[in-house]
């Protein structure tokens, strides 16, 4: 059976995202591409923090004054915000915003000064889909609605009948195939992203890493990192880098910065959504958790084979 | 800690490089061309049957006056190509390439009759490209291991996870090809 493969990279979600796919015809991979791309549009515009538009915005300037209805996408992002919170005892913060805009991450956006004790615990969200903020606050869904993203355009493309696709939004990415065929994954060594090191392959799976690198900063004089631990505000700056391997991408952009944080801790929750991680540090070492080489095609628990 | 954390297991980069063929990619790095400019002017302008490209070469002056609009590395060189229906002129498909930090990108920028944009695609992107060791004293353990032949991103690794790579620089592409449209609008 011949079938046609296309590949599209467009700028969104503040990065690039590529999409491969293959399906039985031409016209069938142009309608999976554009249902995918079109659902990452729809998701980047209601969920921009940047964007005064956005429904983000909408939320960080009224949900404290009165409930905000949003759209599915951003009530399902802020359910599985609440519920990674909720799971992390609060290391999962979306409302660590004021933090990352002092220190220069985020814009400072156009909204009520947010109050110090907030957290993701005065986000109310009523059955019928309504939010209310129980204190001014300013929520960032940047930890995970990039996952998201990806794992709806990942349903799009399967929906438009494609075979096999792939979605990389900046590295947060997912993989599916109808025949099971195995992909290969890379990651960019924390202290030098022009090399990648190989690690594997996935299948029907979806990867993140998160990392201080690779954001216009040098290897050890790295600035402060975007993942800022909600009690302590600290943010890391170790040249490290954390990459999960879950079944939605969803998931794992939001456990790597679970993991970043707690390290061998976060094993508990890996174990409970069958996630697994590694934790890559300058200048070479790689902690995998439980599994992570399983998941990578790897029958050996200590990962491939390799030379001394 | 919890004691799940005694099986977590540790290895070294240098190790997995050794013991894969594909080991760690050179930074000479191939383009992963994603479309044609004949697909862009086709995608973006399908109801045309008459495209006239030239190249635009920006003078001093010019890049000066984009650099006041968006400070981005840009080549100087830009192809314009008028999509035209008959005697009807439908727009223009600008194609440029920015630098980034990492990656080198050309992009191509449909702009409506109207001024409106119509699209914006990647056409190449090209990862390292002139990107400087960022630490030579690790990669020295690679030396010698190394493989000869170029990494191709997107075939020989599909899959490149990593932190995020911004597509700011090319925001500010796409915000001086406007002015610069603009520009070219006034003298035309």
């Amino acid at each position: 059976m011949s079938t046609c493969t296309l590949r599209r990279i467009r700028p969104w979600l503040g990065t690039y995202v590529h999409i491969d796919v293959t399906a039985p015809n031409a016209h069938c991979a142009e309608t999976a591409l554009q249902a995918a791309f079109s659902e990452i549009a729809t998701i980047h515009q209601a969920m921009s923090f940047h964007a005064p538009g956005s429904e983000v915005s909408h939320l960080n300037r009224e949900a404290h004054l009165h409930p905000v209805v949003v759209s599915a996408h951003t009530l399902a992002v802020l359910v599985a915000s609440r519920r990674f919170a909720q799971q992390s005892g609060g290391i999962f913060d979306p409302t660590i915003a004021p933090t990352l805009v002092q220190h220069g991450l985020l814009p400072c956006p156009v909204a009520a000064d947010a109050d110090g004790r907030a957290s993701w615990e005065d986000i109310e969200i009523s059955t019928d889909g309504q939010v209310r903020f129980l204190r001014p606050l300013w929520i960032d869904l940047g930890g995970i609605a990039k996952g998201y993203a990806v794992d709806c355009a990942i349903d799009a493309l399967q929906h438009a009948g494609a075979q096999n696709a792939c979605v990389n939004a900046g590295g947060d990415l997912r993989h599916f195939s109808r025949q099971g065929e195995r992909h290969p994954l890379a990651i960019r060594h924390p202290a030098d992203a022009s090399l990648s090191v190989p690690l594997g392959h996935i299948a029907n799976q979806a990867v993140a890493s998160s990392g201080n690198f690779l954001l216009g900063r040098r290897g050890h004089q790295t600035g402060a990192s975007p993942i800022v631990h909600p009690h302590h505000g600290v943010a890391q700056s170790r040249p490290r880098s954390v990459t999960v391997i879950a079944n939605t991408c969803c998931e794992a952009d939001a456990l790597t910065k679970i993991v970043s944080l707690l390290g061998q801790d976060a094993s508990p929750l890996l174990a409970r959504l069958s996630a697994s991680a590694a934790i890559i540090e300058a200048p070479d070492t790689l902690q995998a958790s439980p599994g992570f080489w399983s998941a990578l095609g790897h029958d050996s628990a200590e990962g491939p084979p390799r030379h001394a | 800690m919890s004691k799940s954390c005694d099986s977590w297991s540790t290895v070294s980069l240098v190790s997995l490089a050794g013991a894969s063929l594909s080991v760690l990619c050179p930074p000479t790095v191939e383009a992963a061309q994603y479309m044609s400019v004949e697909q862009a002017e086709k995608a973006a302008f399908p109801e045309a049957d008459r495209f006239d490209a030239r190249v635009l070469r920006l003078t001093p002056e010019q890049l000066r006056s984009l650099d006041a609009v968006a400070s981005v590395r840009q080549r100087g060189e830009v192809r314009q190509i008028d999509a035209w229906a008959g005697n009807k002129l439908l727009g223009t498909l600008y194609v440029d390439d920015v630098l980034g930090k990492v990656e080198w990108v050309t992009y191509a920028v449909a702009v409506g009759a109207e001024g409106a944009v119509r699209s914006l695609e990647i056409l190449e992107y090209r990862e390292t490209h002139g990107y400087e060791v960022r630490t030579p004293s690790w990669r020295k353990q690679f030396a010698g291991r190394r493989l000869e032949t170029p990494f191709h991103f997107g075939e020989d690794i599909k899959n490149i996870s990593g932190a995020t790579l911004s597509c700011s620089h090319l925001t500010a592409g796409v915000q001086r090809l406007l002015a610069l449209h603009a520009q070219l609008a006034k003298s035309r």
